[in-house]
Order: C-alpha cells, then sequence, then structure tokens
C-alpha cells in the first residue's frame, strides 16, 4: 500500500498570470501561500484572444477552455518570462508542488472558471479594472491581489 | 447470600423484614453487577493495552495498519473490520483494508468502496460515529450484491498529527448487540495510539529511505572518483533514485554540445523506449536546467489539464497516466550538466513528495561527486603533461643535443676520409638526422595526444551501448588495477563482457545486470542478471569462445543459474604474478 499524503491538505492556490507585468510578485506570493496553507500551485498563464501574437505565430481561435500547454503557443510571448517568474519563486519552496496550465479567453471569465475548486486567487494588482471586478464579483474563492516589486529589485 | 438463606422463614414471620430483605438484595444485585462491569472494563483496559503494544511494535507500514484493524475487531468484538485510507485530496478512499472478508468473497463482491455512503460521511465529517444499523441512516447508499449484511456500526477517524490518515469502521458485533458508548471510547484510544504508529512507521520508512539514499550517493561518489565514465554513472545514479524513490519511470537527460538534451537512460517498470536518439524538446527544459529549480509536478482527481512537460514524458515513455513528476537539474560548478526526471503513478503520488526532499540533496551531491571526479581527472592529466613536459625537454635539451653534437663530429671527421669510410660515416650521419627527426616528432605528438582509451574505457563503452539497447544500465565494477592486465589479454576481457552483454540482451529477459572486473585474484570476469537463467538443456556453443579463450591462458570458464533467477557468468585466468 502506498502512502496517501501527498502533503496536500488545502485546496489549490491559482496564480494567476497575465503576462509579465507582476509575474513575479503574483508568482512568489502565490508559492508562499501554498506552502504555508500545505496546498499545490497552479500557474495559470492568460491570452486574451485578441492578443497581438507574436511573428509567425497564428491568432488565437480556440474557445474559452484548459488546455495543454501544448496547445498554448498563440500568446503574447512564449510563455517563458512567466515560467522563469514560477521557476525563481519556487527556489525557495522547492516541494510545492505545482501545475503549469494555459489558457486562453477573456481573462476575468478564463480566471473564474479556473478557480471553481480553489481556495485562493493570487492576481497583480494594477491589472485593468474590468477583469480584477469580474473575478470579485464572480469568483469562488478568495482573491489576493499582490502589487508588483520594483524592477530593479526583481531583476 | 444463598438463595436459600434468602426465601428462608424469618422473612414470612416478619412482612416488614420480607421488603427490607428485597431492598437489600437489589442493592447487592447492583454491587455484583457493577463489580462485574468493573471486571469487564478492566479486562477490556487490559485487552486496550495489548492491542496499543501489538501496534507499535511493528514499524512496517502495511503490518501496523493490518494489526490496528484486527485489534479494533477483536477488541471490540466485531465481526467486520475495514481501514479506510484517504487518498491525497482527503475526499476519497486510496487504500481499503478488511477483516472478516475472505479473498472468494472480496472478488464477489468486486469493486471495492470509493468513499460513498456512511463510509463518505465519516470521510466529510471525520469524528466517531455510532448506529445500531446502518441500512437506516438517510446517507446510506446500500450494499453491492454478495456483501454480507451489516448492522451495528461504529466507526472512528485515525489522526496522524492533524490529519485525517484514514478511518476505521467496524460493523456486526460477534454477540448480535449495538456498539456501546464504552466501544466508542475504547476505539476512539486504540485509533489515537493507531495514529501514533502509523506516523512511527512512516518516520522509520523515511529513515531507512534516507539511509538507502546515502549508501547510493557513497558507492556513486566512490565510482566517480574512480574515474568512470560521467554518463554510466549518472545513468546508474537515476536507476538507483527511481528504485529508491518507487517511480514508475527514470529518465536522465544530458546537455550535448549544442545544447539539446539528450535522453541518456531511460527505464522503469515494464517495458520503455531505448535511450539514445529521443530529445527532450520543450523551451521549457532549459529553463529548468538554466535556473537550477527542481520542480515536482502534481496531478490531481479532476484536473483538466495535462502540462506540457509532463505530456512530454508521458509521450516518450509510453505512459497513459502520470499521477506526479519530478524534474530535478543536475549541474557541476557553473555547468549545466542535464535533467533527472521520475515519474510517478496516480496511485503512488505520495512517495514523490517524499522523493523530491531526498532527490534534491542527492543531486546535489551527485553534482559535487561529478566536479571532484573531473578534478581528479584534471589533476591525473596535468600531471601526466607535466611529466611529458619533462621527458620532452630532457629529450630536446639532452639527447637531441647529443645526438647533433655527434653527428657534427662524424661529419668533421668524414671531411678528413675518403672512399668507403667516409661513405659509411656519412650514412651514420644521416641516420643520426633521422633520429633526430623522429625523436622531435615524438616530441611534438607527446604535446599533441592524450591518451583516452585502456581497458576500461573500452569497457565502458560496451556497457554504454548495452544501456541503450537493453533499457537500463548495468552496474559496473572494477576491482584491482586494470593496469596490471596485459595487453594480451585486454582483447580477451573486452570479448568476454561484449559476449556476456550481448547474451544477455539476446536471451536474458533480464531487468538488471551487474559486469565486475577484478584483478585481485587473477583476472576475473563476472557477468551476472537477473533474467530466466539458463536452462539445463542450453547448450554452451555460443560461449564456447569464452572457453577458448579462457583455456588458450590456463584459465577457466563457466556459466551457470542463479538463485533465485538469472545467470552468472565467470571468467578467470591467471596473470603473471601467479
Amino acid at each position: 500500500m502506498s502512502p496517501p499524503f501527498t502533503g496536500i491538505v488545502a485546496k489549490d492556490v491559482v496564480a494567476g498570470l497575465l503576462g509579465p507585468h507582476g509575474a513575479h510578485a503574483v508568482a512568489r506570493a502565490a508559492v508562499q501561500e501554498a506552502a504555508s496553507r500545505g496546498a499545490r500551485v497552479r500557474f495559470l498563464q492568460i491570452t486574451s484572444p485578441g492578443a497581438r501574437p507574436p511573428a509567425g505565430v497564428a491568432p488565437a481561435q480556440e474557445p474559452i477552455e484548459a488546455h495543454g500547454e501544448l496547445g498554448a503557443e498563440p500568446v503574447i510571448d512564449d510563455g517563458s518570462a512567466t515560467f522563469t517568474a514560477a521557476l525563481r519563486a519556487l527556489r525557495e519552496f522547492p516541494r510545492v508542488p505545482v501545475t503549469f496550465e494555459a489558457a486562453v479567453g477573456e481573462p476575468g471569465a478564463v480566471l473564474v472558471e479556473h478557480t471553481t475548486d480553489a481556495d485562493i486567487l493570487v492576481l497583480a494588482a494594477g491589472l485593468p479594472e474590468d477583469v480584477a471586478a469580474y473575478c470579485r464579483r464572480h469568483a469562488s474563492c478568495d482573491i489576493l491581489t499582490v502589487r508588483p516589486a520594483p524592477i530593479a529589485r526583481t531583476a | 447470600m444463598s438463595p436459600r438463606h434468602r426465601g428462608s422463614e424469618p422473612g414470612a414471620r416478619h412482612p416488614g423484614l420480607v421488603g427490607a430483605a428485597l431492598e437489600l438484595e437489589d442493592l447487592l444485585d447492583e454491587i455484583r453487577q457493577r463489580a462485574a462491569g468493573a471486571a469487564a472494563a478492566q479486562e477490556r483496559l487490559g485487552q486496550l493495552l495489548e492491542a496499543v503494544v501489538a501496534i507499535g511494535s511493528d514499524l512496517d507500514l502495511n503490518a501496523v495498519l493490518g494489526k490496528v484493524l484486527e485489534s479494533a475487531c477483536v477488541l471490540l468484538g466485531a465481526r467486520y473490520g475495514a481501514l479506510g485510507v484517504l487518498d491525497a485530496t482527503g475526499d476519497q478512499l486510496a487504500d481499503f483494508i478488511t477483516y472478516g472478508i475472505d479473498e472468494a468473497d472480496r472478488r464477489a463482491i468486486g469493486d471495492l468502496p470509493h468513499g460513498a455512503g456512511i463510509l463518505g460521511l465519516l470521510i466529510r465529517e471525520p469524528s466517531t460515529r455510532r448506529m445500531a444499523d446502518l441500512t437506516t441512516h438517510p446517507d446510506s447508499v446500500g450494499f453491492p450484491p454478495n456483501h454480507p449484511p451489516m448492522h451495528a456500526f461504529i466507526g472512528t477517524p485515525v489522526r496522524v498529527r492533524d490529519t485525517v490518515f484514514g478511518n476505521l469502521y467496524l460493523t456486526e458485533r460477534l454477540d448480535g448487540t449495538p456498539f456501546s458508548e464504552q466501544d466508542e471510547i475504547l476505539l476512539e484510544g486504540l485509533a489515537t495510539a493507531a495514529g501514533i504508529a502509523i506516523e512511527n512507521a512512516q518516520l522509520y520508512r523515511r529513515a531507512q529511505g534516507r539511509q538507502e539514499w546515502s549508501q547510493v550517493v557513497g558507492e556513486l561518489t566512490q565510482t566517480l572518483l574512480e574515474g568512470r565514465n560521467e554518463s554510466t554513472a549518472l545513468a546508474r545514479m537515476v536507476k538507483h533514485a527511481r528504485e529508491m524513490g518507487g517511480a514508475s519511470l527514470g529518465l536522465l537527460a544530458v546537455q550535448d554540445e549544442a545544447g539539446h538534451l539528450v535522453v541518456q537512460a531511460i527505464e522503469g517498470e515494464g517495458t520503455v523506449p531505448h535511450a539514445g536518439v529521443a530529445q527532450l524538446r520543450s523551451p521549457r527544459w532549459p529553463i529548468i536546467l538554466h535556473e537550477r529549480v527542481p520542480l515536482l509536478l502534481l496531478a490531481m482527481p479532476g484536473d483538466r489539464h495535462v502540462g506540457e512537460l509532463t505530456a512530454e514524458l508521458a509521450q516518450l515513455a509510453g505512459l497513459d497516466e502520470v499521477g506526479a513528476c519530478a524534474l530535478v537539474p543536475i549541474t557541476v560548478g557553473a555547468v549545466e550538466m542535464g535533467i533527472m526526471c521520475f515519474v510517478w503513478a496516480t496511485d503512488r503520488r505520495g512517495e514523490a513528495r517524499d522523493t523530491m526532499e531526498l532527490l534534491t540533496p542527492f543531486a546535489e551531491q551527485m553534482g559535487l561527486a561529478i566536479e571532484a571526479g573531473r578534478a581528479q581527472r584534471q589533476r591525473g592529466r596535468a600531471r601526466l603533461l607535466e611529466e611529458r613536459d619533462r621527458i620532452a625537454r630532457d629529450m630536446h635539451d639532452h639527447v637531441i643535443q647529443r645526438l647533433f653534437a655527434a653527428g657534427l663530429s662524424l661529419q668533421a671527421v668524414a671531411r678528413q676520409t675518403e672512399g668507403a669510410p667516409r661513405e659509411r660515416i656519412e650514412h651514420v650521419v644521416d641516420e643520426l638526422d633521422l633520429a633526430v627527426k623522429d625523436l622531435r616528432h615524438a616530441i611534438f605528438e607527446l604535446h599533441q595526444q592524450l591518451p583516452e582509451g585502456g581497458l576500461g574505457p573500452e569497457i565502458e563503452v560496451l556497457v554504454s551501448r548495452f544501456a541503450q539497447n537493453a533499457g537500463y544500465v548495468p552496474d559496473l565494477t572494477f576491482t584491482g588495477q586494470l593496469s596490471e592486465v596485459p595487453p594480451e589479454l585486454e582483447h580477451d576481457v573486452v570479448a568476454v563482457v561484449r559476449e556476456g552483454l550481448s547474451n544477455i540482451v539476446r536471451h536474458s529477459q533480464a531487468s538488471d545486470a551487474q559486469v565486475r572486473v577484478s584483478t585481485v585474484d587473477g583476472l576475473v570476469v563476472t557477468i551476472e542478471d537477473n533474467g530466466v537463467g539458463i536452462g539445463p538443456e542450453a547448450s554452451l556453443r555460443g560461449l564456447a569462445n569464452l572457453q577458448n579463450r579462457a583455456a588458450a591462458h590456463d584459465g577457466a570458464f563457466s556459466v551457470s543459474s542463479r538463485i533465485p533467477s538469472g545467470t552468472l557468468l565467470r571468467w578467470r585466468v591467471p596473470l603473471f604474478t601467479e
């Protein structure tokens, strides 16, 4: 018989990553929160459907739904900036279990849809007000807003 | 007081006394009952203590769980019992151990419960529950076909520290009565003791695991310091780590000169594809390596996504489901060497977290060992180069100068002679010129080439090729000094290793192998595997070549089956000193 514990005793912490803006602060806060709660972190990278993709990448045509990261090409950057931010946040807490997800859609709707089973959603302060307001109105979990650290400190 | 005394004559004559006698009798009855109750309670308390001692006496988790369940059933006189272990989510059962239901009944009942009905009630609200008839409870969902009838029920959570580990369920008292309040107290007491015993067993297992890991680190460090091939040692390290961590797949990808992460070794339970040509292609792998951050990717029930890295590993290894992945970068100083990946099935995710704790220091220690090995080789090379420099200097400053001086002298003598002697002297001078040229060429070569060959590396190449074909990395050990092996025997040793490994691939169906070359007691090559062994009908025709090679050097060759399984090939020839 295998031991049942994965050390997870709380519902997920979702880190809402809407591009590189504030990604370090969001990732760091999400990881710290998960470590203190004994939860898993889901790094959720969201791309707006209207966002202009980088050269050579087809624009997003998919509906709003979660899918594997392999399907996440049509994004503003290739996700490496947010992925790096997540890794740096995990440096202090390598045992925190994680997942990396990507979704294309209206950020507010995607965030709400992906946090139905979560305990807390971490967002960067300074997001467009409609995203934050939508999440506050519709999300079933707590929302933690973190102020991005000055670039000089996170670099 | 005897019955006869209680119904004696004086009472009949004095009715007032009859009432007093009856009250006294009731009182005595109550005292007797209480005394009996106290004795029973004492006895049950004794049984509880015995049970606590029994469950605390074992350190194996499975054994502890079995004893907890059995002790609870015996203590409360229950016909049936079960211990449901919760999975990582805490919402479902990961395992369900039963008591009182034999294997045939279990098969007849079919699937084990997943945590619905009354079982689910305890999972949702972890507190002790006692019911005279569980079938009448609103949460009851009934029993599957072939399930024995059950009515009286008691269940309590088993906690390890503050976390619910699982639930203990007992049904049907042997005497047919419902479970009592006293039963509840006893069961809660036992559950508390069980929690401590379970935690002890878990701690013990972790301690044992750490000991095993440190042993492996020691062995691999020694291997690397012996100057062995790094890739082979790393692949072996991944194999050990996978086995100790209980992972279903272990993979090592090493960064090549072009920066690609090439899969160097991939092995696991069942059949996995061969390494050698596969690459890790996601752009995220180099980022992990560059950032030097280990990752624990964990899937949970209800997840709708499959991560890119997980999907790539699953595709590479042909896995249908992945519960957890540990990705650990290996760096040596400033050099990013590669990434170790381990995959666990869904029902073994718990081991991923425990292993992750050990993997990170393991990778760091291995990085240090590799660095130490490299430094040692570097020092060896530096010493060799210094020695060559000295030899080259000596040859240039002394030998060539003397030859040159001798040539000049001879030329001077030649000018004073005529005819055949002069021709002879000039010929010698030419020879001296050639010798000086050869020496200069040799000096140049000394600075150009470093010895990379030799028996050890040649065997390692064979082992490395074998690993690519077999899908696992055999253990390779050198004992004594390979430099003692005379050149004429080196070819034989390589041939023996090649033939032995080739036989393992073709015939053994083995999942592990060991190659040992020793010069301690003669030159002995031993090749073992854990495969199907050599049958009595098997002919040694294919191995006759090895027999001949042994006989040619007055040696011996044998091949035999191992117990419990596998084949042992032993080839021995005496060395010069014998």
